[in-house]
């Protein structure tokens, strides 16, 4: 009979156990890492446990038995990094964290200072880099909320083709699942296009499209919507010749295909198909073209209105005012595709499409609860503020403070200069980040303190950026209020004078009273490839682009100042994220 | 002309200061519009010959083109700048035959548009006006080919060369510097020297050709600057002294006292009571309105201003020989 498991603390005491042979080493299982300790496992022998635990009591040694939730545990990214040495150590963190801030800010689109191609291929390296690092601490990292989707897109590219360097393929695969349930269906679908790109089709890829495209509720719709790509994107996983040969067969009558070109069908695609084959294989056949004996409501739509637009009536927005711009140019007109389509226009289409409306007399119910903080303030900034965005935006803040922990005592510094304002590409865009994340602290930390400095507020929420830069004074007065922690919400250009604020600090340093500050740039692409330091080497500065990349902000500092804790939790929001998923 | 009657209803904003830079804002309480900008809506530049710019004034006010205007321009056509200032009556079209070349090795003309706003580089100011009535478009490719081989660029008549070489920089002086309401003007201190006052007919007007007076005109000169001599702080900068304070009270005192400091320091640099010696220009684009240029090459101020029933609307001063 085999005896019981034990996970036992790693330390001197635990030999006076283990010489007895009281504990046997379990090989296969390598060492976990439990609350800042590692952990071996050892069988104790029939009969022994008494003696055994005695022994490890009386040395002061830790033990425990196993849990299911320890598995999660077994391969400490702590453990890795401890033994690297210090130089190592700091470049990996170095990287780690310029990897975490292009992963949240950066958006494919070239800077005031940097051309986009050298922005994408340093985001390329830095993703190669962390990868190569330890693979599975790159894919956690994709997991957390506010890594944007472009870099879950270069994360699913990354490891799709490196299959050869898996480590652990089942939790890869719940990964790999989990990045793909996040990602928005045109993002997905661009993604795809990069497989063709990248020439990327290996069975690991394939089962990573196929059984979702096709077992997808939401295929009918995608097949009118996104139809070129869709069908890139199948001849590229089935092969030209077979996408070509499942045509052949998909335009035929259901009854008039042969015992072979069923066997066929089955072998390429039913395979995959979970549910409704015929659909389906409807869909499959219409996105490579086939357009005849259609029965599916949306398909049937979308090759009508091709002779009649009014039959087209079902269709999303784009599809219809393409189709109409297409084949109908000249017998209807914009309004009437917006007037027919307008309920069943997109979130992010209602809320961009309020002016077009507005011009073409067709009005567009907006609930603004269905839109993120920055762009309810950019909406405000273009249409006028009004009562239901004030009591979104509050709700909004209350739901992100919710996952927030941050100090009592917090002080924020509001910088609403004209440099604020923004690029002419995205207007305003800096002060609406810098304005919802003020909302965020505001509910986040009780007794916080707000100062902002220049601006023209238009009511107690919406400030206009306006004026020079005079961040020195608003801090000391926060200093003063009693603030232990300042959190600088700026672009980090100060100009009366510039530096002014470095000089403060030092002065408060020499005190004894200085705070702990942390600057959130809205911006991004200045000298040091993220936001402005105001004060390089006191102050930490990350951009931020979205109030959801707050807690990445949160862990960015703490892999500076305590990795060992930053790794720790790192996992466990991973882990979380994967049984969520 | 005294320097004081430039700031005549003027009032000084808080001094902005990054590295050697200084800039003290001119503002207007009640500034009227009456010109148009160049950027402007309704405003559309193109040149008919080398050295011919043409401006067509759509708009219902005067265009008040800024002296020494420049567009670089991305399509296939020469560069060009003014040599002076110039007014465009409303709805017409006024052509500048002393218009000067900038990009010497470039064919082919701007065609009617409206283009980025920029400004000679300071250096290049004092010759431009020295020729502003000849009628040469080479007449500045000789100044720009030493400035460029002052600056280790290659020795042509194209001022994109600096542009394009120091892009990142110019672009920083934008980003440290700040419009403020009811700004029209600035006073421009580099190295803790005073070397270029403007003011303009409007807040609006400034909001327009603010980027291109300090990112090309003044920030280039400060590029200049910083190739010649060697870094230090200027005396018209005041750090806190971090030693010897003792608490917080007595930090945001000496905080408050830097400021004051710092804006004391360049008010009093503004020549107020110096006597500034201009001719008027003998031709007038509109009634009661009268352009006056400095009248010596050899005074160290050059510039130029126009006056509007006998009141400072626009001016445009800079040093010739700063350091």
């Amino acid at each position: 009979m085999r005896g019981e498991f034990l996970f036992v603390e790693q330390r001197f005491g635990f030999e006076v156990a283990r010489g007895e042979l009281l504990l046997r080493p379990v090989a296969k299982v390598p060492p976990i890492y439990l609350q800042g300790k590692v952990y071996a496992l050892y069988e104790v022998p029939e009969g022994a446990w008494g003696q055994a635990v005695e022994r490890l009591e009386r040395g002061g040694v830790e033990y425990r038995r196993p849990r299911l939730e320890d598995l999660f545990e077994r391969r400490p990214l702590v453990e890795k990094f401890a033994r690297f040495r210090p130089l190592e150590r700091a470049v990996a963190m170095a990287k780690i964290s310029a990897f975490l801030e292009f992963a949240s800010t950066f958006t494919g689109s070239g800077t005031f200072y940097h051309s986009q191609q050298a922005l994408c291929r340093l985001e390329e390296r830095l993703h190669s880099f962390v990868c190569q690092l330890d693979r599975r601490m790159y894919y956690l990292l994709l997991l957390l909320d506010g890594v944007s989707d472009r870099a879950r897109g270069m994360g699913i590219l990354q490891l799709l083709s490196t299959g050869k360097e898996v480590v652990e393929p089942e939790e890869e695969k719940q990964v790999l699942g989990a990045l793909r349930a996040s990602l928005p269906p045109q993002r997905l679908f661009k993604l795809y296009l990069e497989f063709i790109k990248l020439r990327i089709n290996n069975r690991r890829a394939r089962s990573w499209i196929l059984p979702f495209l096709l077992n997808s509720p939401q295929l009918e719709l995608w097949a009118v919507k996104y139809r070129k790509k869709l069908r890139k994107a199948l001849q590229h996983t089935l092969g030209k010749r077979r996408a070509s040969i499942l045509r052949s067969i998909l335009a035929k009558p259901a009854k008039e295909r042969s015992e072979k070109e069923n066997k066929i069908l089955q072998q390429w695609l039913g395979k995959f198909i979970q549910n409704s084959p015929q659909r389906t294989l409807e869909i499959v056949g219409f996105l490579l073209g086939v357009e005849n004996g259609l029965t599916l409501t949306l398909l049937k739509s979308y090759h009508e209105a091709k002779k009649n637009l009014k039959r087209g009536q079902l269709l999303p927005y784009e599809t219809l005012e393409g189709l109409r711009s297409t084949y109908h140019a000249k017998r209807f007109s914009r309004q009437e595709v917006l007037e027919w389509t307008k309920n069943r226009l997109t979130k992010g289409q209602k809320l961009a499409m309020q002016r077009t409306g507005e011009k073409e007399g067709v009005e567009i119910q907006v609930n603004f609860y269905d839109y993120d903080p920055v762009r309810l303030y950019l909406y405000a900034f273009e249409r006028g503020w009004n009562g239901e965005i004030e009591r979104a935006l509050q709700q909004k803040a209350r739901q992100f403070a919710a996952q927030l922990d941050l100090p009592p005592n917090l002080g924020i510094l509001l910088d609403a200069s004209q440099s604020m304002a923004g690029s002419q590409q995205q207007p305003l865009r800096p002060m609406a980040i810098a304005l919802a994340l003020r909302d965020i602290l505001l509910a986040s930390s009780k007794n916080a303190a707000l100062i902002t400095c220049g601006g023209l507020p238009e009511n107690p929420y919406l400030i206009r950026p306006q004026g020079a830069t005079n961040l020195a004074a608003g801090f000391l007065q926060l200093v003063k209020k009693g603030a232990q922690s300042i959190i600088i919400l700026s672009d980090g250009y100060e100009n009366q004078p510039a530096g002014r604020l470095e000089e403060v600090l030092r002065a408060l340093e020499k005190l004894g009273q200085a705070p702990k500050v942390l600057q959130l740039s809205p911006t991004v692409g200045t000298e040091n490839e993220g936001g402005r330091n105001l004060a390089p080497g006191r102050i930490f500065a990350t951009s931020l682009f979205r109030p959801e990349s707050l807690p990445l902000a949160m862990f960015r500092i703490t892999l500076e100042n305590e990795p060992e804790r930053a790794l720790q939790w790192l996992e466990q929001q991973a882990r979380s994220r994967l049984l969520k998923a | 002309m005294q320097f004081q009657d430039i700031f005549q209803n003027l009032e000084f904003g808080p001094v902005q200061s990054a590295g050697w830079m200084q800039v003290l804002p001119l503002l207007s309480q009640n500034s009227e519009n009456g010109f148009s900008a160049p950027s402007d809506k309704g405003i559309l530049v193109s040149t008919l010959d080398y050295g011919v710019l043409m401006f067509e004034n759509n708009t219902d006010q005067p265009l008040l083109v800024p002296c020494h205007l420049a567009y670089v321009v991305k399509q296939r056509a020469q560069d060009h700048a003014m040599a002076h200032l110039g007014v465009v009556k409303a709805h017409q079209r006024q052509v500048y035959k002393t218009a000067m070349c900038i990009q010497q090795n470039q064919i082919g003309y701007i065609s009617p548009g409206q283009y980025e706003l920029r400004m000679l580089p300071l250096p290049l100011r004092p010759p431009a006006l020295a020729k502003q009535y000849e009628r040469d478009f080479k007449k500045l490719w000789g100044e720009i080919s030493s400035f460029n081989r002052s600056l280790g660029l290659q020795e042509m008549g194209h001022v994109e060369f600096f542009f394009h070489h120091f892009r990142r920089e110019l672009n920083q002086f934008i980003a440290e510097f700040e419009c403020i309401p009811k700004q029209v003007g600035a006073a421009v201190y580099i190295r803790g020297k005073l070397v270029g006052i403007e003011r303009t007919p409007s807040h609006h007007y400034w909001q327009q050709v603010w980027q291109a007076i300090l990112r090309d005109c003044y920030g280039s000169y400060t590029i200049y600057a910083s190739k010649k001599w060697t870094q230090k702080m200027p005396n018209t900068r005041f750090p806190i002294l971090v030693n010897n304070i003792a608490s917080i009270e007595e930090l945001e005192q000496k905080l408050q006292e830097a400021n004051q400091n710092e804006q004391k320091a360049v008010e009093n640099l503004l020549p107020m009571t110096e006597e500034l010696p201009t001719t008027q220009e003998p031709t007038s684009p509109l009634p009661k309105l009268q352009i006056y240029t400095t009248s010596s090459p050899q005074n160290s101020w050059q510039g130029q201003i126009l006056l509007q029933n006998n009141k400072i609307r626009y001016a445009s001063l800079f040093r010739k020989n700063t350091f």
